[in-house]
């Protein structure tokens, strides 16, 4: 229930036809595709508010901080975190109205927008002028302002480095209603937003991995890409992780490819097939490991980085399977398209699982993308569900990809067994499984990410000097408290 | 008791290597004075030092090698300088990750040295020379000749001490169970991961650090390109970044070529050099940098640019070059020529760097390297040398009245040394403010680096 006082306060900011406590439209706000995974039940805001310009967001703050109450910015809504579901009822700020492209800078190469400009939109406007970004691991909805703050994976990372590394500047309202500006966008005067560091100690990344705690992401300047003359899918398949894997490191190293990322089973099955029924099939026909891999560049790096690829994968054992069947284009064609198309349902589904749920994402390195891959299908093949071949039959459900970074220092490694997230049996099978399957990660050395809702402290969680220290600085800018309380973990709110 | 007899009981008191000594052996300064040195060999004892100044308020800076070639003046108040130069343990070289995990006492040098047995090599800094901290190197933004290809994040993951004497590690090394912290994504809040750098030790000491290594390539090629002026030299480098040749581009102004290429200070001929010169360097495979040497001609050819192997005149030059990069010296050389150097670094768009000049030319031998760190933006330094003892003096004010036009037509002071805090911060008054909240949060006795980047 919200005090009559602050919705009055709020249609005074924004309009009233912007403002509202009506339970038909709060309901909408109640969830995601994870919600009543996750909490068992739907969680209602006490009111939505959309505000258009920053100044207004600014106001909106200002109230939520005299009224002392929770406020919680929503930008795309697309995650499996439940990151913007009001933990603790109060104001839902949906920025879906701030959606301008404010300026493509073109000897810069970056963009600067709003943030609820999809990436649809985004890249559709920057290759019209002869540029590009990277395809996110997420669909084509998601906004830019979401997904470079609290998305991680893309599609090129080996080339450009994760979601992180194209952040330049930002423009936030913290929660005490000031504005802050990084990077040089930082400088009042200057109107330049091309630069990342700085002034002084670097607080670009402070709204990265926050959700919303740090304040509210207003305005974004990202980094874009010339496009390539050349643009060449190459795909690799493998019968064995042991025969994928020293193939794709090599290529790693030499840091050839823009697009780079190690799928094993089902995860490419699920992006194409649109029931389950179609993604369980094509697994069983499918290669069990395929290298997806983009060259892109001028004609003599294209043909440089074509070879090596061939040579890598014939000495490991593989075989191109882009330029034999013309039948697997159609996973280049979904891979290559996943951010102007969407995810299929089934693969949102898969996704939307509860909690650490079937699937674990462990920033690694290189060496454990084996352990790791044993390490969860040992467990599942044990697993009396996940393990029984009239039922869960691991061995066509499991599934892992591997992005690594620039150059391979280290990895993001994802993994997880395919089933759906809304059967008992599955609900049931996971949280046997889960647990088991961190402990063995964390003994081949590997841990959770931990990056968003999920977050926990303990053995198996982040150390409390870490969390000691975040909670800190939680506290010194939001020292009321407003900011989206309770999204993180019982020790990072009040 | 004075500070500075306080500050030598308690590194006695804690048996840790003490001494006093002058104070221009750590800074450049003209500066007389003595000062009390600490110089732990362990992280406990650092970190024993640090409780011990927080519980007697001993306002203290820390020093590592090569910091007296980022911090030139003396910009904070202290009583006591830790010096880190023991901690120079490279705890770990993995081959398979390209990763060294190091102290800070670790220099170039001597990683280098370690790293190169295994085919490895470190990315070095333009404005250090080898005899200087990697890892501080690092996380002040000190540019290195690989920003070009690899960007601004050299260090992965790191362990932090903070000022009250507590370790705190970020991104994988927050989770307990990563064998290998190196990714920088992980915990929630990425900030805690970030803000270090550029930080100018106001908030903690970097102690150990994940740095990236890179394959020590069979094949290096170096080529040169002349120019008349900066504006058709930015044009070519437009083409090459589209096309992304170059592991390390550097372009540079005659003087700086002439320290870079001659043995000693004092015997610079600059007379044949062009007004700018570009470096390019090629790494990789025989076959790979074939292709990107026919990319290079091509484009050269289509833009009307002559592509030279050696700089005229000038015999090896390309493997000096090469040789300078893998080992820098030239800032040593540098500091020396014509008794003293006054520099300032900025970041500003390519096409503004023509106007910026001209702001600066007049000023004693005036000379400068650029950087071209991204898309139409470079790294850009400008140097001034005088031996005139009443120049050295009037130089810096000069350029404090400088600086404000330089700000004003584009120079974006991203790392504010010295005088340049003032006004940098003066234009960015929530980013300050929010800098000072932290600042007192992380040392609320303000012991560290007290006063510098006015938090």
């Amino acid at each position: 229930m919200i005090e009559p006082a602050v919705l009055e306060r709020l249609k005074d900011i924004v309009g009233s036809e912007f403002a509202t406590d009506d339970p038909e439209v709060c309901i909408a706000y109640s969830r995601d595709l994870a919600t009543y995974l996750k909490f068992g039940k739907y969680r209602s805001p006490d009111c939505v508010v959309l505000p258009s310009t920053t100044s207004e967001v600014q106001n909106i703050v200002a109230v939520a901080r005299q009224f002392k109450t929770p406020l919680i910015p929503l930008g795309s809504g697309i995650n499996v975190a439940s990151a913007h579901i009001p933990r603790k009822g109060g104001i839902i700020m949906d920025l879906r109205r701030m959606n301008n492209i404010l300026e493509i800078d073109e000897e810069a190469v970056t963009a600067t927008l709003q943030p609820h400009v999809t990436i649809a939109r985004m890249s559709t406007e920057l290759q019209r002028k002869g540029f590009f970004i990277p395809v996110p691991g997420a669909p084509s909805t998601v906004t830019v302002g979401s997904n470079y703050t609290h998305g991680n994976t893309n599609k090129a990372s080996l080339r450009f480095g994760f979601q992180y590394s194209h952040i330049v500047s930002v423009e936030m309202v913290l929660p005490d209603g000031s504005l802050l500006r990084t990077g040089s966008w930082a400088d009042a005067f200057s109107g330049d937003r091309s630069w990342p560091r700085g002034p002084g100690p670097d607080l670009t990344l402070l709204p990265r991995y926050a959700l919303g705690l740090h304040g509210i992401v207003t305005g974004i300047t990202i980094k874009a890409h010339p496009l390539d003359d050349i643009c060449l899918p190459i795909w690799a398949a493998f019968e064995h992780v042991e025969d994928a894997t020293p193939a794709f490191v090599e290529m790693v190293h030499r840091e050839i490819c823009t697009g780079s990322s190690l799928y094993g089973g089902f995860k490419y099955n699920s992006y194409s097939a649109d029931t389950a029924e179609c993604a369980w099939r094509q697994s069983r026909i499918h290669p069990e490991f395929i290298l997806a891999l983009t060259i892109q560049g001028s004609k003599r790096r294209v043909a440089f980085e074509e070879k090596v690829v061939r040579e890598l994968t014939d000495k490991n054992n593989g075989r191109i399977i882009t330029d034999r069947l013309p039948f697997y284009q159609m996973f280049v064609d979904t891979h290559m398209a996943m951010s102007a198309s969407l995810y299929s349902e089934f693969a949102f589904k898969y996704w939307a699982s509860p909690g650490a749920g079937p699937s674990f994402l462990g920033p690694s390195s290189m060496d454990k993308i084996i352990p790791c891959f044993k390490a969860m299908t040992n467990l599942a093949s044990e697993d009396e569900a996940f393990g029984d071949v009239d039922w869960g039959n691991w061995e066509f459900n499991r599934s892992m990809i591997a992005y690594p970074d620039q150059g391979g220092h280290f990895a993001i490694i994802e993994g997880g067994i395919a089933a759906h997230p809304t059967d008992p049996k599955a609900i049931k099978a996971y949280k046997r499984y889960v647990p088991k399957l961190i402990k063995a990660l964390a003994d081949i050395g590997v841990s959770p990410d931990q990056s968003r809702a999920n977050t926990r402290p303990g053995e198996f969680g982040i150390s409390p000097e870490y969390l000691e220290l975040a909670e800190k600085f939680r506290h010194a800018l939001d020292e009321v408290g407003i900011m989206n309380p309770g999204v993180i973990s019982p020790l990072i709110y009040r | 008791m004075t500070n500075l007899d306080a500050s030598l009981a308690l590194s006695q008191r804690l048996d840790i290597e003490v001494s006093k000594e002058r104070l221009s052996n750590y800074f450049t300064t003209t500066v007389e004075g003595t000062v009390s040195v600490s110089k732990p060999s362990s992280l406990e004892e650092l970190m024993e030092i640090l409780s011990e100044n927080q519980r007697e308020r001993i306002p203290f800076i820390p020093y590592a090698p090569g910091f007296e070639y980022i911090f030139q003046e003396v910009d904070s108040e202290f009583s006591m300088i830790v010096d880190v130069s023991n901690l120079d343990r490279i705890v770990d070289v993995d081959e398979d990750s390209r990763v060294a995990s190091i102290e800070p006492g670790v220099t170039f040098e001597s990683l280098q040295n370690a790293v190169g047995k295994k085919g490895l090599r470190v990315l070095t800094s333009v404005e250090v020379p080898k005899s200087s901290s990697v890892l501080w190197t690092y996380t002040e933004l000190s540019p290195l000749y690989s920003w070009p290809r690899y960007g601004t994040e050299p260090v992965l993951t790191m362990n932090v001490l903070l000022p009250n004497g507590k370790l705190v590690k970020t991104g994988a090394g927050a989770l307990p169970n990563s064998g290998k912290p190196y990714s920088p994504i992980g915990p929630p809040f990425t900030l805690l991961g970030r803000m270090w750098y550029g930080s100018q030790m106001t908030l903690g000491l970097p102690v150990r650090g994940y740095i990236k290594l890179k394959t020590a390539h069979e094949s290096n090629i170096v080529r040169f390109f002349k120019f008349d002026d900066f504006l058709s030299l930015s044009k070519f480098l437009a083409a090459l970044k589209r096309l992304r040749i170059g592991e390390e581009i550097l372009a540079v102004t005659p003087l700086e070529l002439g320290l870079i290429l001659s043995d000693k200070a004092d015997k610079i001929k600059t007379t044949s050099y062009p007004n700018w010169l570009l470096i390019l360097v090629m790494r990789g495979y025989e076959e790979e940098v074939a292709y990107q040497k026919r990319d290079l001609l091509q484009e050269a050819r289509k833009l009307g640019v002559k592509v030279l192997d050696e700089i005229e005149g000038q015999k090896n030059s390309a493997a000096k070059i090469l040789k300078e990069i893998q080992s820098p010296t030239w800032m040593s050389r540098a500091r020396t020529y014509q008794g003293g150097r006054f520099s300032i670094s900025f970041i500003a768009e390519d096409k503004k760097i023509p106007d910026l000049i001209q702001l600066v030319s007049h000023l004693d031998n005036f000379s400068s390297f650029v950087l071209p760190v991204d898309a139409g933006r470079s790294h850009c330094n400008f140097a001034f040398h005088s031996r005139s003892e009443g120049r050295k003096q009037s130089i810096p004010d000069e350029l404090k009245k400088i600086v404000p036009e330089l700000i004003e037509h584009g120079a974006f002071f991203s790392r504010p040394f010295g005088f340049l805090s003032e006004m940098v911060y003066a234009r960015n008054k929530p980013y300050h403010k929010l800098l000072k909240q932290f600042k007192q949060d992380l040392d609320p006795n303000n012991l560290l680096c007290r006063g510098r980047l006015g938090i």
